[in-house]
């Protein structure tokens, strides 16, 4: 979607670059964060994609056209921007801040009416308590929304973000992150995010890309950020206790897959099956779903024994200690510290059965950090 | 509601008129002597009214359409060094005393209606610039740039941001522009312009304080029912964005 290619750019009356040489590719439907000290280029390369700052050498392809041939004005149209601070426009309404790109596209009156309408109820304003008031009423959790609002305004694919969270409390910040990653789910733009919170990299990005000096030190998804820092630099960065920080920044789906070793058989499963399969399980039982995968509970290996015969679906026992799919690592392990298990079922919106967490692969990525 | 908000809105100029109306009145009836009462009579006080409006309005008129183009012109971020350097200029401008702007020209321009006319247009220039230029820079870069991250023009970043932000500090500019120029407009009597500094200058040169002081109060009441009429026409337009 969006490709840097050696991009580098040098600012008037200075010898240093401010970007170095940078090769970056965020793919559709990624958020790819840029996170480094102040002065790092993070801002400037964000800049160079909608042609704020023209890149000195290099190239930036988006959707594998070159922007140095596309108009400017057309192709910041299609690209959301929000700013530090925000930037709203003082003099206008929230309503007519909103309303600034379409107008920009000549959209008719109405439609822009709608769309505004539609946004303000998105991110959380009644558009009729809010529509009308000036910036200077809200307060800044508030204008942070319209800022996202004004950028996605005319539905562009792109939208870049400079730490648009930045000047609220963090009890708002954390709020409106929350929020924002569930207006990302439904969207799904490519967005680059820039910020210097290194924990908000890692809760917003699918992607991060750590920029030092100008340079790009790493782009790897969080999960290679906290378990295989590329170097000191990183390692400082995002700090010493990040063993921790993986379980709280990390969601469970994203290490979801085969790292454990606990079998999941049907309901109509024979017990005669189940004595094989609970030898190998981790936890000493096998999970039971039913004809559509959702979860009804676990069958151990005392309870195969004692059936005797039947099918899966006599002898398993309700499990308690499952957790939702957006929940993150230390939500998992909490769980299973309440009910005194060593594992615990992860399961999507339909109750259907999407993984299991167990104590021995937490275990295992601590250990990861601490070699 | 709607009758009692545009009474509101004309009291304090018709006021105003009453007051200079009473001022003229009075003089008049009562000039103090037969040597004030040549200069104060109905017909004259009513012409030198009109020669001293004539001169504000024209020469403010001119300045307004000349400097507030200019202004923006110099605000623009291809001439920035040409910007700096003009405002400079201003405000070194801006210390030459009135008078001796009028003198200057007239030595050059000659006397009468006209050479007035264009030093008062010249001094008049200077705040509406200054204030046109400073209202323009004072708008928050990180808003300029928010409209031009988002993909507006230039143009329309101009007309749609940086205008309306300026705004209340270019009117400021042209208000301060033209109650100087109702006072510096007394000055134009010494170029032979005409204009209620008639009255000033006889009544200081014969010894009669009514005419000083019919003239002075008749074109302080002048610069405070301008600046008046102007901060509606501000309001105004604000309220209508």
């Amino acid at each position: 979607m969006i490709k840097l290619e050696n991009v580098t750019k040098v600012f008037a009356n200075q010898e240093t670059p401010a970007v170095k040489n940078l090769n970056l590719h965020i793919k559709k439907g990624e958020v790819c964060v840029l996170v480094g000290p102040s002065g790092c280029g993070k801002t400037t390369t964000m800049k160079m994609i909608n042609r704020l700052v023209e890149p000195t050498e290099g190239t930036v392809y988006i959707d594998g056209k070159d922007t140095s041939t596309v108009n400017p004005i057309e192709l910041r149209l299609n690209i959301g921007y929000v700013i530090q601070e925000i930037g709203l426009f003082p003099h206008l309404t929230i309503a007519e801040n909103v309303a600034t790109v379409p107008r920009e596209k000549k959209w008719p009156a109405e439609r822009i009416r709608q769309r505004v309408e539609e946004l303000l109820n998105l991110v959380g304003l009644d558009p009729q308590v809010y529509g009308n008031r000036k910036p200077a009423d809200l307060s800044g959790g508030q204008r942070q929304r319209v800022g996202v609002a004004r950028a996605m305004a005319a539905d562009p694919p792109i939208l870049l973000m400079d730490e648009p969270f930045g000047a609220v409390d963090p009890i708002t910040r954390a709020k409106l992150q929350n929020e924002f990653l569930r207006i990302q789910e439904q969207m799904q733009k490519t967005i680059v995010f820039v910020t210097h919170d290194i924990d908000e990299a890692i809760k917003m990005g699918d992607k991060i890309a750590v920029m030092r000096k100008g340079e790009l030190v790493q782009y790897s998804t969080p999960e290679e950020l906290l378990s295989a820092p590329a170097n000191d630099f990183v390692a400082k960065l995002v700090g010493k206790n990040r063993s921790i920080k993986r379980l709280h920044l990390i969601r469970v789906d994203r290490v979801l897959g085969s790292n454990h070793n606990v079998p999941v058989v049907k309901k109509n499963t024979p017990v005669r099956k189940l004595e094989e399969l609970v030898d190998g399980s981790e936890i000493g039982a096998v999970l039971v779903v039913d004809e559509r995968d959702r979860l009804l509970g676990l069958a151990s290996a005392v309870d195969i024994r004692e059936a005797g015969g039947g099918v899966a679906g006599d002898i398993y026992q309700p499990l308690p200690n499952t957790i939702g799919v957006g929940a993150t690592l230390s939500d998992a392990l909490s769980v299973m510290l309440n009910y005194g298990e060593g594992y615990v079922a992860v399961v999507d919106k339909a109750n259907q059965l999407t993984g299991i967490i167990t104590l021995g692969f937490l275990l295992g990525l601590v250990k990861e950090d601490a070699a | 509601m709607q009758l009692k908000s545009w009474l509101a809105r004309v009291a304090v100029p018709l006021g105003l008129i009453l007051a200079g109306v009473a001022v003229a009145v009075y003089f008049v009836e009562n000039p103090g002597g037969a040597m004030a009462a040549r200069v104060l009579s109905y017909p004259k006080v009513i012409r030198l009214i009109n020669e001293h409006l004539l001169m504000v309005v024209v020469s403010s008129s001119l300045a307004i359409a000349a400097a507030v183009p200019l202004g923006i012109l110099i605000s623009r971020p291809a001439l920035r060094v040409l910007g700096i350097i003009i405002e400079n200029i201003i405000n070194v401008a801006q210390t030459v005393p009135s008078l001796a702007v009028l003198a200057l020209f007239m030595t050059i321009l000659g006397l009468g209606f006209k050479t007035a006319v264009f030093a008062l247009w010249l001094y008049s220039l200077l705040p509406i610039l200054r204030n046109t230029y400073a209202g323009i820079k004072s708008v928050p870069p990180d808003v300029i740039e928010a409209a031009r991250g988002m993909g507006m023009t230039p143009l329309r970043i101009l007309t749609r941001i940086e205008l309306p932000l300026a705004y209340p500090i270019v009117m400021a500019g042209i208000r301060t522009a033209v109650v100087v120029n109702v006072g510096t407009a007394t000055l134009a009597s010494f170029i032979g312009a005409g204009g209620l500094g008639m009255m000033i200058i006889s009544g200081i040169s014969v010894s009669r304080p009514t005419l000083v002081l019919c003239g002075a109060l008749l074109s302080a009441i002048m610069a405070i029912l301008f600046d008046n009429v102007l901060g509606q026409v501000e309001n105004y337009l604000l309220d209508r964005g």
